[in-house]
């Protein structure tokens, strides 16, 4: 199997786990009186829809975890048991609010829609297992960029991907977190090397107007985390052949 | 997933949240914080969607043009709809499977973070 597979197969993970996500968001809207008429609380259904949000935030971030973890079989192997579980949690979840959909009487539109919540998730485990097994047997040709990064992030050396002059770098290091930095360091080392140097002074430029903005290094932190976890889908897209052909 | 200038993308909530903040002043360009700001999302999780809008041809950017330097910060990346993707995103929003609008959310004023 090759990596484009695995690569495909990862974006087909994502897409069906925010396929979910949205069917959630939809899900959590239901109209009073119908779920009145159904005799279902509105506190059960927001205790379902955030259960149901978590899991697929916690998959989402698990995704990542078994990206990253690629080359290290342990780690590969318990970021594989985090990511199913958080699947099967979300799949609980999802089949609750299935039972409350169908009590709803005049929730044809919803119940099908948490139907398609269910399917996704179900395409969810499938892409994922599906996913595990071609990097098992694919992992040295996947990311192959990502040990790389650790030695980076490390030891810091002159990145050449920075377009940045030495001193305003100087003046950013004095004004942005450091541990948000080397975030932003791994995650624009997941892009693809001909997008690096952009992606990497945007991040960057993003970072410290954050800084200037909040100023507080978890607000930094939560930011560069978030862009570590999306990157591996930026990834794929900039990856995708059809991107590579519609831009010049 | 990703598609060209012949096919629209999958239109989720966050990509019609996106296209929304930008479609909202289509002639205003919009770096990435603000972008999230108007949209309602996390800052730090948008780049996916925008660069598969730009692959497409629905979205253009440019780096800003200042002097960092002078500045104090590093330059901004701008975004913008292209006279495309004015054209096309809204109607592939109305013929979304679960359209935005059906959410009730609405739309925040894009201010600047700095």
């Amino acid at each position: 199997m090759s990596a484009m597979s695995a690569g495909l197969l990862a974006e087909n993970l994502a897409d069906a786990i925010d396929w979910a996500a949205d069917a959630a968001a939809y899900m959590a809207v239901p109209a009073d009186a119908a779920l009145a008429r159904a005799g279902i609380s509105r506190a059960d259904v927001n205790v379902a829809t955030r259960a149901l949000a978590n899991a697929i935030a916690d998959a989402r971030f698990a995704a990542t975890n078994r990206a990253l973890a690629d080359g290290r079989p342990h780690a590969r192997a318990k970021a594989s048991g985090v990511l199913f579980s958080h699947i099967d949690r979300a799949g609980a979840a999802a089949r609750t609010i299935a039972g409350y959909a169908d009590r709803i009487a005049s929730g044809g539109v919803l119940a099908g829609n948490m139907r398609s919540v269910v399917r996704a998730l179900e395409l969810a485990r499938s892409e994922a297992m599906s996913l595990v097994s071609v990097i098992e047997s694919a992992a040295p040709a996947i990311f192959p960029a990502l040990d790389s990064v650790t030695v980076r992030t490390v030891n810091p050396a002159p990145d050449r991907a920075s377009t940045m002059r030495p001193g305003l770098e100087s003046m950013q290091r004095r004004s942005t977190a450091a541990s948000a930095r080397r975030l932003l360091k791994v995650a624009t080392r997941m892009v693809p090397p001909g997008d690096r140097a952009r992606y990497g002074e945007e991040f960057q430029s993003e970072l410290a107007d954050i800084a200037r903005a909040e100023g507080g290094r978890w607000g930094q932190l939560a930011y560069a985390i978030r862009q570590v976890m999306s990157s591996v889908r930026l990834r794929a897209v900039l990856r995708s052949p059809r991107r590579r052909s519609a831009v010049p | 997933m990703a598609g060209n200038k012949g096919a629209g993308p999958r239109m989720t909530i966050q990509v019609q949240l996106v296209l929304r903040a930008l479609l909202a002043e289509p002639a205003q360009e919009m770096y990435g914080l603000q972008i999230c700001e108007a949209s309602g999302l996390p800052s730090g999780t948008i780049h996916p969607i925008l660069a598969r809008l730009e692959g497409m041809g629905w979205l253009e950017s440019h780096w800003e043009d200042v002097d960092p330097q002078e500045e104090g910060r590093p330059r901004r990346r701008y975004y913008k709809v292209t006279e495309d993707g004015a054209e096309r995103a809204p109607i592939a929003m109305a013929e979304a499977r679960t359209p935005v609008a059906a959410l009730g959310l609405r739309p925040r004023l894009a201010g600047g973070l700095a």
